[in-house]
Formats: C-alpha cells, sequence, structure tokens
C-alpha cells in the first residue's frame, strides 16, 4: 500500500473517530423539555397538513369513511387545513405512539385513552383542559374521569362505551331461567351461574390468558364500588391500590368463580378477545361482557335471542344500577405538531355534538355528549342506550396505571387457576402500583 | 519507544485493519454508540422529550431489588437448560445423515424448513395448535391418550419446557446443516479405519465424530447461547406473551414491556446493560470452561 493511501487512511479513520465522538456527545446531550402550553386561537392562512393516527376506524365496518367524512367537514370549515387519518392496527398501535414519543416526531394528533393511560404518554402530549372550547366543556361526559393524576387532561374524550351483560335468552329459556330474576341481585346471579353449571351449560363465556377479562370484571366491580368522590381521589392518585376496595373487588370475581359463573378450567387457555366472542356466538355460552354497541350489533346476527342487561350490583355497591361506562376514547396534540392551531381546533371538532351525531348516524358510536337524543334503529341499540343514558355511571378504568394492567393481566390465569392466592395477586399488583408514584 | 508504537500502528493499518475499518466503523455506529447512550441514560431517570434527572445507580438499585427482575433472570437460566438439547440432538442427526441414508439432501432441507419461517407465524401456529382446546389436545383425547393432554402454554410447570422444545424445532435444521458441513471437512478414512477396528455406531460419534468438529461444536453451542438472550422475543411474545404470570418471560421481553409499554425508560435501560453484561459472561464463562478442559485433557495426555 502506498505512503499516499494510508495517509488517506489515517485521515479517514480520524475524521470517522470524531465523528463518532461528536454523535456520541450529541446523543448524550441534555433534552429540551417541549412547552406544556398549547397554542390556541385562529388557524394560520398557511398550508398545513394534521397528521391523525387513530385505532377507532377500524372498529367499524364503515368506520374508515366515517371518520374521513368528519376530517373533509373540518378541511372544509379550514381550506387550507389537509386531515390525513390513519387508520392503525390496535394490536401495535400503543408501540407505534410510544415509538413516536421517544422520537419526539409523528402525528399530529392521536387516538389515546385518558387520566393513566394518556399519563403514561405525557412527554408527548399537551394538557388540553384551557385547550377545550368551554360550550363543548359543558356538554362533554366523562370529563373529569378522564383527567391525570397531575391534574392535567391529555386527551379530549369522544364516543362512549358500556360494559354489560349480553344474555342469551334462547339458552336461558332451556335452562328454564328467567333471565331478569336471575340477574335481578348479585346473590341471584351468582345461583344462576350454579344452576348453569349443574345443567352442564357454561354460564359465562370466559378466557383468562390475556387477561383481559379479568380487568374488566374489575372495572366493571370496582366502579360500583366508588362513589363519585371516591372516583375522584382514584383519578388524582390518592386513593392507593392497596385501598381494601380493590381486593374486595378481587373477592367478588372469585366468588363469580365459585359458583362456576366461568365455567372449567379450559377457559384459562382461552383469551378474551376473539374467544369469548366466538364462545357466545357458537352458543358455547349463555352470558357474555360486552363493552362496544358495535360488537354486541354482530353477536345479536350470530345469537339473535341477545338482549342487554346490567351486571348486577354486588353487595358493597355505591350504586342502584351503575354500569361501567365511559368514553371510548379521546384525541390528544401531540408537542411536536408543528400546526398547533389547527390541531386544537380538530379535536375540538371531532369531540362537538355535529360530529358525533355524524359517527352516531354513519357507524353508530354512541356519543358522550349529554343529553344527546339518539334514534334507535333496532332492539340492542335501544336497550344498550338505555343503559349508557343512566347518570350514575361512570368508571375508573383508565386510572390504573399501565404496569398494574400489565401485572393484573398476567397474573389473572394463574389466580383463576388456582396457583396463586388474592393476597400473592393483590402483593404483585401494589408492587407495581408503587413502581408509579 | 513512541517511535516503534507509531510505526506499528502504521504497519498495522497498511495490512489487514483495513480491510475491518468499514466494519469497525459500522459497527461502532450502529452498535456500540447506542449502547453507550443507553448505558449512559442508564443512570438517569430518563424521560425522552422532557428533562431527565441523574439518579446515578439507582435504576440498577432498584432493578436488583425487583423480584420479577430475578423470576426473569431464572427462566432465564432455565432455557440454559436446552442448551445440550440443541447442541446434541442436531449433531447426532447431522452424524446419522453422514452417509448410508437415502437422499441426506432432502432430509437436510426439511430439516432447515422452520429455519426460513417468521417466528411470528410459527408463534401464531403453534399457539393454536397448543392452545388448552386446540388440536393437539383434542388429538390426544379421541385417541386414548387423554391423559397425556395438558395446558402446554398456560401452566407454569410445562410453558418453559415447550418453549426449549419449539426452539429446538426451529433451530434444529439450522444445527443440522452446519454439523454436516463440519462433517464433510473431516476425512473419511478415519472413520473407516474405526469400523475395521470394530468401532460402532456411538463409538465413531463421541471418540472420533464429536472430538473432529469439536470448534463447530462449541461456536455452535456460542452462538445457542447468545441467542437465548438475544433472539427468544419472538417467540415470547407471540406464544406466551411471557405468560402465565412471568413464567416464561425472558429479559428482551422483560425490556420491551418496560420501556414500550409502561414508559419507564430508565429502567429498561438498566435492564438492557444487564442483558448486555449477561451476553458477555455467559460466553465468558463457555471460552473458560472450554480452555479449562482442553487444558485438563493435554495433561491427562501427557
Amino acid at each position: 500500500m502506498t505512503m499516499g493511501v494510508s495517509k488517506w487512511l489515517r485521515k479517514g479513520v480520524s475524521g470517522v473517530a470524531l465523528a463518532t465522538a461528536l454523535f456520541a456527545l450529541a446523543a448524550c446531550g441534555e433534552e429540551q423539555a417541549a412547552s406544556d402550553k398549547l397554542k390556541t386561537g385562529p388557524i394560520p392562512e398557511a398550508k398545513a397538513e394534521l397528521t391523525v393516527w387513530s385505532f377507532l376506524p377500524g372498529n367499524y365496518e364503515k368506520g374508515v369513511d366515517a371518520y374521513n367524512a368528519i376530517a373533509a367537514e373540518f378541511q372544509k370549515a379550514h381550506p387550507q387545513i389537509t386531515v390525513k387519518i390513519i387508520d392503525m392496527p390496535y394490536g401495535t398501535y400503543f408501540d407505534q405512539v410510544r415509538n413516536s414519543v421517544v422520537a419526539q416526531s409523528g402525528p399530529d394528533v392521536i387516538t389515546m385513552y385518558g387520566s393513566a393511560q394518556a399519563y403514561s404518554y405525557k412527554n408527548g402530549l399537551y394538557p388540553l383542559q384551557d385547550a377545550i372550547d368551554p360550550a363543548l366543556r359543558k356538554e362533554i361526559k366523562y370529563l373529569d374521569e378522564n383527567y391525570s393524576a397531575d391534574g392535567n387532561l391529555y386527551i379530549l374524550p369522544t364516543g362512549s362505551y358500556g360494559y354489560v351483560m349480553l344474555v342469551n335468552r334462547a339458552i336461558f329459556a332451556k335452562a328454564g331461567i328467567d333471565p331478569v330474576a336471575g340477574l335481578a341481585t348479585w346473590d341471584a346471579m351468582l345461583a344462576t351461574c350454579k344452576t348453569f353449571s349443574e345443567k352442564g351449560i357454561q354460564p359465562m363465556a370466559s378466557g383468562w390468558k390475556d387477561g383481559y377479562l379479568f380487568e374488566t370484571y374489575l372495572y366493571m366491580i370496582t366502579s360500583q364500588m366508588m362513589d363519585k368522590p371516591t372516583l375522584a381521589k382514584w383519578v388524582k392518585g390518592e386513593l392507593k391500590l392497596d385501598d381494601k376496595l380493590f381486593t374486595d373487588a378481587v373477592n367478588y370475581i372469585m366468588d363469580m368463580k365459585t359458583a362456576g359463573c366461568f365455567g372449567d378450567d379450559k377457559a384459562l387457555g382461552r383469551n378474551m378477545f376473539d374467544d369469548t366472542n366466538v364462545q357466545y356466538a357458537t352458543g358455547g355460552a349463555a352470558m357474555l361482557v360486552n363493552g362496544a354497541l358495535s360488537r354486541a350489533m354482530q353477536l345479536v346476527k350470530d345469537q339473535p335471542e341477545t338482549m342487554a342487561m346490567a351486571l348486577p350490583q354486588v353487595p358493597a355497591s355505591k350504586h342502584k344500577n351503575l354500569v361501567d361506562a365511559g368514553a371510548e376514547a379521546g384525541w390528544g396534540v401531540t408537542k411536536w405538531t408543528k400546526s398547533p392551531e389547527a390541531s386544537a381546533a380538530f379535536v375540538n371538532f371531532i369531540a362537538s355534538k355535529e360530529s358525533q351525531e355524524k359517527l352516531w348516524a354513519a357507524i353508530g358510536v354512541p356519543s358522550n355528549i349529554a343529553g344527546f337524543q339518539a334514534q334507535a334503529q333496532n332492539d340492542m341499540q335501544a336497550a344498550y342506550l338505555a343503559l349508557l343514558a343512566n347518570p350514575e355511571n361512570h368508571t375508573g378504568f383508565a386510572a390504573f396505571p399501565l404496569p398494574v394492567l400489565a401485572v393484573m393481566e398476567r397474573n389473572a390465569a394463574p389466580l383463576m387457576g388456582g396457583t396463586m392466592t388474592v393476597q400473592q395477586f393483590m402483593e404483585s399488583a401494589n408492587a407495581a402500583f408503587a413502581k408509579t408514584n | 519507544m513512541q517511535a516503534v508504537k507509531r510505526r506499528g500502528w502504521r504497519r498495522a493499518l497498511d495490512g489487514g485493519l483495513v480491510l475491518l475499518v468499514p466494519a469497525i466503523v459500522l459497527e461502532t455506529l450502529v452498535l456500540f454508540l447506542p449502547l453507550v447512550h443507553v448505558a449512559y441514560r442508564s443512570l438517569y431517570d430518563w424521560q425522552p422529550g422532557s428533562v431527565s434527572t441523574f439518579i446515578g445507580f439507582q435504576n440498577y438499585q432498584h432493578l436488583l431489588a425487583d423480584p420479577e427482575f430475578w423470576q426473569v433472570i431464572g427462566n432465564q437460566l432455565f432455557y440454559l437448560l436446552g442448551l445440550p438439547l440443541w447442541v446434541i440432538a442436531p449433531l447426532v442427526v447431522a452424524f446419522a445423515l453422514r452417509e448410508g441414508v437415502w437422499r441426506p439432501g432432502l432430509f437436510r432441507s426439511i430439516y432447515f424448513l422452520p429455519a426460513v419461517m417468521s417466528p411470528a407465524i410459527v408463534g401464531l401456529v403453534f399457539r393454536t395448535l397448543l392452545a388448552t382446546d386446540g388440536p393437539v389436545n383434542a388429538a390426544l383425547e379421541t385417541s386414548g391418550l387423554g391423559f397425556l393432554a395438558h395446558p402446554w402454554l398456560t401452566d407454569v410447570t410445562y410453558v418453559k419446557p415447550v418453549v426449549i422444545f419449539l426452539v429446538l424445532w426451529a433451530s434444529f435444521g439450522t444445527g443440522v446443516l452446519i454439523f454436516s458441513a463440519a462433517f464433510a471437512a473431516v476425512p473419511q478414512n478415519i472413520f473407516e479405519a474405526a469400523r475395521l477396528d470394530g468401532a460402532r455406531f456411538w463409538s465413531e460419534f463421541w471418540h472420533i465424530a464429536v472430538p473432529s468438529v469439536r470448534g463447530t461444536v462449541f461456536l455452535w453451542a456460542m452462538f445457542q447461547l447468545v441467542c437465548i438472550f438475544l433472539f427468544m422475543f419472538g417467540w415470547i411474545y407471540v406464544l406466551t406473551g411471557g405468560g402465565p404470570g412471568l413464567s416464561s418471560a425472558t429479559m428482551d421481553f422483560f425490556i420491551y414491556q418496560q420501556f414500550m409499554r409502561f414508559g419507564f425508560y430508565g429502567t429498561a435501560a438498566a435492564q438492557s446493560i444487564a442483558l448486555v453484561g449477561a451476553i458477555v459472561l455467559f460466553p465468558a464463562l463457555g471460552y473458560g470452561a472450554r480452555a479449562l478442559i482442553e487444558t485438563c485433557v493435554k495433561r491427562r495426555r501427557t
């Protein structure tokens, strides 16, 4: 090798070494905190594009068209803005958002759950409490329970869900049980489960592998056991998971298990999503816990004798007939958006009464606007809307920190399978809760 | 002295090092610098997009005090028990395919097939097959072997052994291929001479074949060792989700959960450094054990 090449190489190596050192220094430099104040006000005249990530359109057969129609309405009002809604698959959605938060780049607006769940992504989301249209603030439901423990509201909630029991009247009739009487009280429900079990009928479609069903029952029961002040404390992080309320709620679920509500140990190997729906849709169970009206509508096609009822109140319930219900999800503005005013306007627009009316008409998303008068097209919609209209309804779902949910999800099968005690289960969940404070 | 050192450095640069420079630069950029960055971040309450506070070794202290971390380490050590199986099984089959087998290439191709399949897809297939009310248990029950039906993926007792067998299934073909190549380089006359002396299959295997390819065996064992720490994520994520409880979770899956799901960035960074430590430590122990064994063997011979 000639001296010339050698010299060039040495210079090259030195250059690369210098560049890598600079890269390392740059990478290790302190990250700057973005401003916490979202700019609102008139949208600038310059052309801009808003990218919106959401998993909601995919939840509905014609969801993409419906949400694109909302975007088109917004564009009509603000011609300088182009809104691009990207329908994201739910399974990987939160990973994509996490990557965006770490990279501090990505969409301008995202769909997100509120309270503790949004708090986990707080480095990427603007607080919205000062960006809500005052007129909208007055009529929107489930706002308070979507605040995070730091006192910020990171999402503007839209839509409604309610966890109800779908009941197959045909199977109840076969077992000689009147569903209304059989689910009138907690004890009546446990007795109903026993009767079904004795007759060899699976009472409730069950699957514990992914842990979501356990969480769902926990939301339903803890919401019953919380009055409004207790829920407020839970949302603010003042009520801790070691409170007796949560252990009692787990024990109520175990009472359901003892009564045979969940069938045999095969449920340990099934997931909630898909598996329990299939179990109910194929007539393999008399009841199914369900949150979304859209899914209930699909299940009616398979089991036409399906009706919707509230889960009976547990003995320690603070309510008469509460259904665990809340916003379907919410919309947040990211801290890296180049169009803060347009993003703020868009989340207000999609949460508005007009947009939610259009979504109800197009794809049947129940609104979270107080006093919303929806025209039911069938019995299932009518029953669901009646249950959702109950002013007692609320949920503490979003205030469960993500690490706690993860621990509960993974420990659900061992708990239900009998290889973990309630005490061990709660200790594990409390350890996860402690990490979040 | 300085001049001699400089000349040595120049000589190295003009020689083989030149060829290594692109790889070194690339490795530095995509591997070592991010690693340094993660190590640096592990000393912070890392908050991407916000102010990160320096907290020294607190992330490591929390990690070491976390029983879940030790449970995951325990799982990882349990998976190490699969190592002899992952090495010996393909070694024996590669040896058996060496001669006297009809179309050995066909068998090698069949064995190799799982290696070209995505772990995510294979994981989904096995998740369905091994479900409590899945086809495997159904087949066992209908064929009168119901006592063998188990909740393979949801029982703490079975889940880790099942993962070990699935990893064997997936990596088996690659092992067979690598060992077949190694056996092809061993002179045939050694085996023929042994056979003339009355050696049988297992004698040939233990006393001739294994010593002849011991370098390859060691290489494959080290490769599998690193795989246990680095390449299990796809399987665990799809097949078991780390469950039941945390009983099948691996370190990489645990890091993923801490970072992606919970946003505990600093803790995840500390766990990543612990994982790198394990990846360095275990192969180093392997190299140490190999050196010790070879020294002992040499002493016995002399």
